[in-house]
């Protein structure tokens, strides 16, 4: 097996790294992107045709606006060379061609019922929000600023629109000026918002499908170099898959608000390091949520009904940071039906438990590194309980299929550390370290370390250790960048309790995005 | 002052990722200005928020602080680790859009 495997890999390896050297230049190709229109200028817009404080267009930028260029108001700054004042902007409607009044486009402070028009904080400086003004006063029937009937789509055009140009190392980022950058997008109004919230949550879910958790992406870890105690290298898998199933609305949610259906595979191909587990189930989860509700209470009137001051502004923000000095932040109760199965050359079926598993998780505040470098956090598992019984044992078809209980408790630390740069020889570290103390109060088939065979009954404590180091380096292959992993894990898992001692290496393949649904990783 | 449903969803989300994790800072709120700047282009892994507890945990914060219309909605949203935060806040603003 290893003789296969690992000139497999380094061949992949190869190939990539050859294939891809082209694309290390990447940082060069950059650069010269500066000179394309496409580089600078708008990605995508949508208007919102609807009354009040919703009456707006919104702007996404393919690159950051220079913030010197972006205030929407007098008080936000020089209007007068600003990039979002009036007269710098053109919003056509289409099919019809009518164009929005520059005296409709908002550039007053506080305006009573217009949104601001601003460059957005959150979004990278790439989001900028224009808000229309009802033309009450020359406007009575209040149609200039809307579309004609038929319009569906809209065109802002911005006569001249300033840039963060791209910096090379060592230089200062430049100011890249764009004439008559442009772009067209959707009118949405009262008979199609739906739409738009339909889009969002399809987009949504998409997401979610292609994201992966660092569980599943372990995944890949099966071609990875494991050498078990005393033995050889070999390959192994761990595998996790969650989805939710169903989510109450809230007047539902007296006993659960959430239902998961899932799988964790835990197995490997040498003996002394396979810990043989493999779960299927569903779990009904509450989550109660530990904050200040005063607090969180003032905040949700501040977002909605607006910060009346700049005190109040001040106020809110002392309410967040107050919020973010409790460590705990909710408490989770897990209440979950599983089946427990030996994955084995004689199917997982072999050895089989159906079991109710109920436990406590609380969720932590992370806490950022200084500098904002990382963060760290813990999840801690205080106390949970699995009931229920043996349904098969093809090992030994004699023995008593007879009820488990067990107690647990456990609690996972993870640690990351990011290097401003990505391009740093070691741009990210990453460990994580797990523990689970499962004690059985009555006999359960255990594996026989000679047989291999699960003969054995047995109680009492059953731990599981596991630590991972995972470093992300600058070295570019292709559109990713190359990472280590090292994995170690001990103890004994259900159902068959296999001691496992294991030392797990191997090459990872990132892509350089932070959404990992792309990721690929090499053996 | 008029805020839009794009403001408003902005400062939920940003809010309810702060009561997570210090990652994410508020460091005014009129105007709304976070760290980091480019919050809602990072995915919440990449803030500290990778488990499905501190999902939960965000997802209740931003039911408390939303309004009451969309805690149906925030319920049943789909979350994970992987996916950019500014997907929750494009939802969230198309929710409070379509509230009558």
């Amino acid at each position: 097996m290893k003789s296969r495997i690992l000139p497999a890999l380094f061949t992949c390896a190869f190939a990539l790294g050859c294939g891809t050297s082209v694309l290390a230049q990447s940082s060069k190709v950059a650069i010269k992107e500066a000179a394309k229109a496409d580089a600078y200028g708008v990605a995508l817009v949508r208007f919102i045709d609807l009354p009040g404080s919703k009456h707006r267009a919104v702007v996404d930028l393919s690159a950051p606006q220079d913030k010197t260029f972006a205030a929407g108001s007098p008080a936000a700054g020089a209007l007068a060379t600003s990039d979002l004042k009036a007269s710098n902007i053109i919003i056509k409607f289409l099919p019809s061609g009518k164009i929005v009044p520059a005296s409709a486009i908002n550039n007053v402070a506080d305006h009573k019922t217009a949104p601001d028009t601003e460059n957005m904080s959150g979004f990278g400086d790439t989001r900028l929000q224009i808000g229309i003004i009802e033309l009450e006063d020359n406007d009575p029937d209040q149609k200039d600023s809307v579309p004609e009937p038929g319009d569906d789509r809209v065109q802002i055009t911005f006569g001249v629109l300033h840039f963060v140009g791209v910096s090379t190392p060592g230089s200062a980022a430049t100011t890249v000026e764009r004439e008559n950058v442009s772009g067209t997008g959707r009118i949405y109004n009262k008979a199609n918002i739906n739409e738009r919230v339909e889009e969002t949550r399809q987009t949504l879910i998409d997401a979610v499908a292609h994201a992966k958790t660092d569980d599943e992406k372990d995944a890949f870890v099966a071609f990875s170099v494991v050498v078990p105690a005393g033995g050889n290298s070999q390959g192994s898998g761990d595998i996790s898959f969650n989805r939710d199933l169903y989510a109450a609305s809230l007047a539902q949610a007296a006993l659960f608000d959430h239902v998961k259906v899932g799988f964790h595979l835990n197995k490997a191909s040498e003996t002394a390091s396979d810990p043989r587990h493999f779960d299927l189930g569903f779990t009904f989860r509450k989550t109660f949520l530990r904050a200040n509700m005063a607090k969180l209470n003032e905040i949700k009137n501040a977002i909605n009904n607006g910060a009346k001051s700049e005190f109040a502004s001040d106020q809110i923000v002392q309410d967040i940071n107050d919020l973010q000095q409790d460590f705990i932040r909710a408490y989770i109760f897990d209440n979950a039906l599983r089946l427990e199965g030996d994955v084995s050359t004689r199917g997982i079926g072999n050895v089989s438990n159906l079991i109710w598993d109920a436990q406590l998780q609380v969720a932590t505040v992370s806490r950022a590194l200084a500098g904002q470098t990382g963060f760290w956090n813990f999840r801690w598992v205080p106390v949970g309980v699995e009931a229920g019984g043996n349904l098969t044992n093809n090992d030994n078809p004699t023995s008593v299929k007879g009820s488990l209980v067990r107690g647990k408790t456990g609690g996972e630390f993870n640690l990351i550390f990011k290097a401003g740069d990505p391009n740093e020889p070691v741009s990210r570290i990453q460990i994580s370290a797990k523990a689970l103390e499962r004690y059985l109060f009555m006999d359960e088939n255990t594996l026989d370390p000679v047989t291999k065979l699960a003969v054995i009954a047995d109680k009492g404590s059953k731990y599981w250790l596991q630590a991972d180091l995972k470093i992300g380096t600058g070295v570019k292959v292709g559109a990713g960048r190359v990472g280590f992993r090292a994995s170690f894990q001990r103890g004994y898992l259900p159902p068959v309790y296999n001691y496992v001692k294991t030392f797990n290496f191997g090459v990872v393949f990132e892509t350089n995005d932070d959404d990992n649904s792309k990721n690929l990783k090499l053996k | 002052m008029a805020e839009s449903p794009s403001q408003k969803a902005a400062k939920a989300v940003a809010i309810s990722c702060a009561a997570a994790t210090t990652f994410v800072k508020i460091i005014t709120f009129k105007p709304l200005v976070v760290s980091p700047k480019d919050l809602f282009k990072l995915s919440f892994s990449s803030v500290g928020l990778f488990s499905d507890a501190q999902l939960e945990a965000f997802r209740h914060t931003l039911i408390t602080v939303a309004p009451d219309a969309l805690a149906g909605d925030i319920e049943k949203l789909d979350l994970a680790p992987g996916i950019i935060i500014g997907l929750v806040v494009d939802h969230i603003e198309a929710l409070l859009d379509a509230l009558p």
